[in-house]
């Protein structure tokens, strides 16, 4: 029975024409919107990391009466209080997760707790809830003077909200993990005034791949990011030094050796950070115990060394400022070595990024201060080979050269290091891979239990990529339905189907976009009489590889899923972003697999994987 | 003003008057008979299979009796035409038609078929142009009998 045919006014038509100009001069493809996106999880981010800033602030201005730099609030602090202080915020953060541990367990989440799963392995839902202890935890932590980073509460926060966002969008899980890994970026980037590491730390170390799909989005969150820290903060590196010159060519050598030196040591650093996390766990005591005993011993070091509180930032610049003496260097290295360890190993919410500049500065400028000793006719710079083992210990113990160079580049701003720094920190990686084989990230993951990593890598398939209910059309449609059609959606092609949902084909706006000003057409053609009957299509039971042959017969960015050759029954479509997206993280899985493999006979996964894991996670 | 395609379109196109015809079918399968030498038909059976398909889903009708069966198949190699003109209306089953429009074209030519269809559509709304087309006898009449 044929159907009423119902057509366009003028009105309509003019605007349609009009839409269908805009679509071909300034269409956002999936890519473009997923670049908007970004920017709006580095702005947010930002802002976000931020808050978190001024609330650790406040706090610590609660428990020291400074509003200072956490270094110089605990030097004014008379002897009894620079114990008392990371004591009680020990005491507090422990508690903290202890309460918040039993409140989330009693809640079935679905969602994860920590941003490097829920970019890698994860469906890119990262708990609210957890989110909101586990920063919690960490603000009393580093308000109070525990020896740890406060960059991974901040990108957890960064990459909250951006998981938010991405359920917001209601995209697949691929796109969805990608915004949670533009949050990260956009954290790292806030956290350190480093677009450029920001991004590739999230690329090389939790994505495994730098993929143009991939890192685009991740460059605009960090710099996004980076801009709106810097309208704040203003725009200074954060370890600028003076200018800094090579006196000779021969200098190489030693920063090579110097390389390979802090490739031995930064597993040695990794094996200290597991030892004394497995001394905390066979204390028989409940989590706030541990913590207030984690916070005494850091305490305990600053009633002498006041310098080892905080996550080393303070520390880090006065080693480049201060004309400290090779003992008194050796000692801070010491006193900030035990005091991360037992933050760390307590199990405070934090990170050990920071603290692993320091060390590694700390470490290039006793070697640099030796060579000057030995070597004086060379006139080596103690502040270049601090500079430069900051970033052969960084890339040493986090296996990613790449991030390592640029961050130190970034935090430095000094070009003049960089062709050595490139050496050191390559020579340091993989000096390290000889004895490390999961470095400092590989960890978080092993945390959340190797065992739910290697499930959902077999879980992720095509059917996760699948967009359900697209934009269909009866074949008898008229061309006046197709063009509003087109003109409520900003689809390139709409698809056909039968009153059963069988594909029949596509229509492409390319092929009818010269004709939708015609009214004449309205009532005389129909869907059926314009679409590709041949339009290629996909089934779940076909692979990415065959997928993305597909891809390449069409300019499409969309291809419609169907649920077999047989019934053709359409049951979606998957875009040629979220495919992309999917295939650089399948591509980055089989080097995390085999960082957590080891540990999969040993270590049996940790239950209720929901609650608050009592650790430093990410950006450490 | 006249594409240069649909312009070739309508000029190789057959021709006949008067359609004798008591019905849609017996007028599609006379004009279909055209074809029969046309080196652009690979397949006539299945384009008469496919312009008959479309016929039953809704069939392309104007309302001043001009049907315009038709259908886009990989059984022509380019467009073909054959006018009908009939001076009994035909009855089809959404109204009487006097002309007759059958249109085969190759499923890759979209814009060439869209570009036929709205210019036939377009001018065969008018009454006057109708009524000098009923009187054309041969393809050269019919097309000049589009100018204004």
């Amino acid at each position: 029975m044929p159907r009423p045919h119902a057509r366009l006014s003028p009105a309509l038509r003019r605007l349609l024409l009009l839409k269908v100009w805009i679509v071909e001069h300034f269409r956002l493809s999936e890519r473009q919107v997923t670049l908007v996106w970004a920017a709006v999880i580095g702005f947010f981010g930002a802002l976000a990391a931020e808050s978190f800033r001024k609330a650790t602030e406040f706090l610590q201005f609660l428990g020291t009466g400074h509003f200072s730099s956490i270094v110089t609030s605990f030097e004014d602090l008379p002897l009894w209080q620079r114990f008392a202080v990371p004591t009680a915020g020990g005491l507090l953060a422990g508690l903290t997760l202890w309460f918040g541990n039993r409140l989330i367990s009693s809640v079935r989440q679905k969602s994860t707790t920590d941003y490097m799963e829920a970019i890698v392995v994860g469906n890119g839902k990262i708990s609210f809830r957890a989110s909101l202890v586990k920063t919690i935890s960490a603000l009393f932590s580093i308000s109070s003077g525990a020896s740890i980073g406060r960059e991974g509460p901040l990108v957890q926060l960064s990459s909250l909200l951006a998981s938010f966002a991405g359920r917001l969008r209601r995209c697949p899980v691929p796109q969805k993990r990608h915004m949670v890994a533009c949050g990260a970026a956009a954290g790292i980037a806030s956290a350190y005034n480093a677009p450029i590491a920001g991004a590739f730390f999230v690329a090389e170390i939790i994505l495994g791949t730098v993929v143009v799909e991939s890192l685009g989005p991740l460059i605009l969150a960090s710099v996004v990011a980076t801009f709106t820290t810097r309208a704040i903060h203003g725009a200074s590196a954060l370890y600028r030094s003076p200018d800094l010159e090579f006196h000779s060519r021969w200098e190489a050598i030693p920063i090579c050796v110097m390389g390979l030196l802090l490739g031995f040591l930064a597993p040695v650093f990794l094996q200290l950070l597991r030892r004394s996390e497995k001394l905390f766990s066979k204390l028989r005591f409940p989590a706030p115990v541990k913590m207030a005993i984690g916070g005494a011993i850091v305490g305990g070091i600053a009633v002498f060394y006041p310098q080892v509180c905080g996550n080393g930032q303070d520390l880090l610049s006065s080693l480049f400022h201060q004309n400290w003496d090779f003992d008194t260097i050796s000692i801070l290295l010491i006193a900030k070595l035990a005091a991360t360890s037992a933050t760390f190993g307590s199990g405070a919410v934090g990170g050990v990024f920071t603290p692993t500049l320091f060390i590694g500065s700390a470490l290039g400028f006793l070697y640099g201060q030796t060579v000057l000793l030995l070597f004086p006719g060379l006139q080596p710079d103690p502040d270049i080979y601090g500079l430069v083992g900051m970033g052969a210990f960084l890339s040493a113990a986090s296996g990613a050269p790449i991030m390592a160079i640029l961050m130190v580049f970034e935090l430095t701003l000094s070009y003049t290091i960089v062709p050595y720094l490139m050496v050191a920190c390559v020579l340091g990686y993989y000096c390290s891979s000889i004895f490390e084989r999961r470095f400092m990230y590989g960890e978080s993951l092993e945390r959340k239990g190797a065992a739910f990593f290697n499930s959902q890598l077999a879980e992720v398939s095509m059917t996760d990529l699948i967009r359900t209910d697209p934009i269909t059309l009866p074949e008898q449609a008229s061309f006046a339905e197709v063009a509003r059609t087109f003109l409520q959606f900003q689809f390139q092609h709409l698809y056909v189907v039968d009153g059963s949902r069988r594909f029949l084909g596509a229509i492409s706006l390319h092929d009818v976009k010269a004709f939708l000003d015609r009214p004449e057409l309205e009532t005389v053609v129909i869907a059926s009489d314009i679409m590709n009957e041949n339009f290629p299509r996909i089934s779940p039971l076909q692979g990415t590889a065959e997928a993305l042959r597909k891809f390449s017969e069409t300019n499409s960015e969309r291809l419609p899923v169907i649920d077999n050759f047989n019934s053709q029954r359409l049951i979606g479509s998957i875009s040629k972003t979220d495919l992309i997206l999917h295939l650089a993280g399948e591509q980055s899985r089989p080097a995390v697999a085999r960082a957590v493999e080891p540990d999969v006979a040993e270590k049996p996964a940790p239950s209720g994987d929901g609650a608050v894991a009592a650790k430093g996670d990410g950006a450490k | 003003m006249i594409n240069t395609k649909t312009l070739e379109s309508l000029r190789t196109a057959a021709f006949v008057n008067p359609l004798a015809a008591g019905s849609e079918i017996e007028a599609i399968e006379r004009l279909l008979e055209e074809l029969k030498t046309n080196p652009l038909v690979a397949n006539l059976t299945e384009l008469k299979r496919t312009i008959f398909e479309r016929q039953k889903v809704d069939p392309p009708f104007l309302p001043m009796g001009v049907a315009f069966p038709h259908a886009r198949t990989d059984s022509v190699r380019g467009i073909v035409v054959v006018v009908g003109i009939s001076p009994q209306p035909i009855p089809f089953s959404v109204g009487s038609a006097k002309l007759v429009l059958l249109i085969g074209v190759p499923k890759k030519a979209v814009a060439e078929y869209l570009e036929l269809t709205s210019f036939l559509a377009r001018h065969l709304r008018g009454e006057k142009v109708l009524d000098r087309l009923m009187g054309t006898t041969n393809i050269e009449q019919f097309l000049a009998a589009f100018a204004p």
